[in-house]
């Protein structure tokens, strides 16, 4: 396993309220490399987040916004914070409480190394 | 599995593989038996020659299966197939029963992860589907009458109903 | 308070009805105020700001017609707009102000009324609050060191002052609201006159009613709470102009979309049709709602796209309604999310008119 990826992981996983961090091929929806907390499937939230993330790109384009850089979901149970890397998406799944500012970035600054 | 079971099997499988297709965003899916016989299938087949698929992907689990025996793998989840425009994915769906095998055609409008993450469902959902419990005894009006002549001739013998 | 003559509120009537887009809706419904009848003054202003959604004159009465129904974050919400759309004006200043210090945001409360007194520095009311502020700022400082502060004004003490300039009849709120040079030129000639609204003054753009019974129906019926309005062709707003109020700065615009990605109301400066847009985000919002409801995380609460030309956010408004605000690339995320929450409510607002 490549490094890269893993101190990727590595560094959101530890982003405070974070409880599960994710590299996934976009265009197979599964996981490349995961950190997850006990309960939550890696494989559920790989294929369900990168096929949202991959249907919004391309929303995104044929709207006439252009690429799409990052994606955030916010729901009553949590939000899911995800950035673009080429064909990999990085996903953050995040409780409800976080600091998203600072998950945002840490989710940008982690695609960036991923490019 | 009886002859007699096939149309309650098929029955019982419509809902659970329309829902799958639907959820995962697949093309086509066609649940085939072990021996290539199309038992359902949902989505756009008009394009394909089902029949063909069904004897096709049939064969290929077969194999499949010989080269996890033969290389010791155990059992294969699933065999995928990649293409440029279309993929397949190749399972074998576990019921009471029998095995089957799902074959499920797939574009950009799904990815594998998808596909896996409903088959895993559908495979819980029709693991408890009565229908395809073993030893339900599945009763139509002619055999109840039979099995209720039998009880009959158990509980009252012909000599004894005689003298009744 | 000046009260409006009869001959003015004719004037104001008859060109309101021959145009529904005059500004003859601010006079008439000051008027109207004035003579208690707030509640026709609420709706003249909500419908001239269809026409005119920038005007500051219109917001401010509202926030004031707001705060006297006693719904406080209307109110707030208006002199929101007016400080977007002017920010020196004293009145949405001062409201701001004093709705920061009774949820107890003293940062932004003395911000607002500092600015507040720059403009008037002989507004009592502000200059009580300031003292208030003062005094419980030096008092934090002296008990942080561990000194016994002098005298620290009470929690009640603020919020009494609140409440004083917050009362009904608004004794803290006179100013523009009332200086109206059109009436109060008029005002001399017919002092003695005592004013009363003829039934055709109340809705001069309504449709004629066929009989006496309607019309009668009509008269009663405008005494009640605001109703949603009749369809005649000139009682229906524009309603690409819903979220006019919003599109400043960096903000491209809004979209309403109601459940099948169909657009409501809103508009867009972007390159490609508001249709079109819409159907395309309708589209993510189905994907979103269902990785929310397979994920398990309860009910979705919007999303925010970051993309190349543009920042989208989109939300639900109603259940089966949502919202989607464009800005520039590079606008601050909190000022998008709270403009976000504007463009909630005015949406949720149009719907209600237009159910």
């Amino acid at each position: 396993m490549s490094d890269v990826y893993r101190d990727a992981i590595e560094r959101l996983s530890h982003v405070p309220g974070v409880r599960g961090a994710l590299i996934v091929d976009m265009g197979a929806g599964v996981p490349v490399t995961a950190e997850v907390e006990t309960g939550i499937s890696p494989d559920a939230l790989a294929a369900l987040a990168a096929a949202l993330y991959e249907r919004t790109a391309r929303a995104s384009d044929a709207a006439g916004f252009g690429a799409l850089s990052t994606f955030h979901l916010e729901a009553e149970g949590g939000h899911v914070v995800m950035a673009g890397a080429g064909d990999l998406v990085l996903i953050a799944l995040v409780d409800d409480d976080a600091q998203l500012g600072r998950v945002r970035l840490e989710t940008q600054r982690a695609a960036e190394t991923l490019q | 599995m009886k002859h007699t079971e096939l149309p309650h099997v098929v029955r019982a499988l419509r809902d659970p593989l329309h829902a799958f297709v639907h959820e995962s965003r697949a093309r086509i899916a066609i649940l085939v038996s072990r021996s290539g016989q199309v038992l359902a299938q949902h989505g756009f087949t008009s394009t394909y020659e089902v029949m063909n698929v069904a004897s096709l992907a049939a064969a290929a689990h077969a194999s499949s299966n010989m080269l996890a025996d033969l290389t010791h793998a155990g059992h294969w989840k699933h065999l995928f197939h990649d293409g440029a425009e279309r993929k397949m994915f190749l399972a074998t769906l576990v019921t009471p029963l029998e095995p089957f095998v799902l074959v499920v055609i797939f574009d950009r409008q799904s990815s594998l992860g998808l596909v896996q993450l409903f088959f895993d469902r559908l495979s819980k959902t029709v693991a408890r589907l009565p229908e395809l419990q073993r030893g339900v005894e599945r009763t139509d009006l002619a055999s109840f009458e039979k099995d209720l002549q039998a009880g009959l001739e158990r509980i009252f013998p012909v000599d004894a109903r005689e003298e009744v | 308070m000046k009260t409006p003559a009869p001959a003015d509120l004719q004037r104001w009537s008859d060109e309101l009805a021959r145009n529904p887009a005059s500004l003859a809706f601010l006079p008439l419904a000051r008027a109207y105020r004035r003579l208690g009848r707030k509640d026709l003054a609420m709706r003249l202003c909500l419908r001239g700001l269809e026409e005119h959604p920038a005007n500051v004159e219109a917001h401010a009465l509202l926030a004031l017609l707001y705060l006297e129904r006693g719904e406080r974050e209307r109110a707030a919400d208006e002199w929101s707009i007016v400080l977007r759309l002017k920010p020196g004006n004293f009145e949405a200043l001062r409201g701001m102000g004093f709705r920061y210090l009774e949820e107890n945001d003293i940062p932004r409360a003395r911000q607002h009324l500092e600015r507040a007194a720059l403009i008037r520095p002989a507004d009592a009311a502000v200059q009580e609050a300031l003292r208030l502020l003062r005094q419980r700022e030096a008092s934090a400082r002296l008990e942080e060191v561990g000194a016994e502060p002098a005298s620290a004004p009470q929690e009640d003490e603020m919020l009494t002052l609140v409440e004083e300039v917050w009362t009904p009849d608004l004794a803290g709120f006179p100013s523009f609201i009332d200086e109206d040079p059109a009436a109060a030129g008029a005002q001399g000639a017919a002092a003695a006159e005592p004013i009363e609204l003829r039934e055709e003054d109340v809705e001069p753009w309504a449709v004629a009613p066929a009989d006496e019974a309607e019309r009668h129906a009509e008269a009663v019926d405008v005494q009640a709470e605001p109703a949603p309005r009749r369809e005649t062709a000139t009682a229906i707003g524009d309603p690409g102009r819903v979220f006019e109020t919003l599109m400043i700065g960096p903000i491209l615009g809004a979209l309403l979309l109601d459940a099948r990605g169909l657009v409501l109301a809103g508009n867009l400066r972007a390159e490609g049709s508001a249709d079109d847009i819409g159907a395309i985000i309708g589209g993510a919002v189905d994907e979103a709602k269902r990785t929310v409801s397979y994920l398990e995380l309860g009910g979705w609460r919007g999303f925010l796209m970051e993309a190349q030309s543009a920042v989208i956010h989109v939300s639900p408004v109603h259940p089966e309604a949502t919202v989607v605000l464009a800005a520039e690339p590079g606008a601050p995320t909190g000022w998008i999310l709270r403009t976000a929450e504007q463009a909630g409510r005015l949406a949720a607002r149009f719907l209600e008119a237009y159910p």
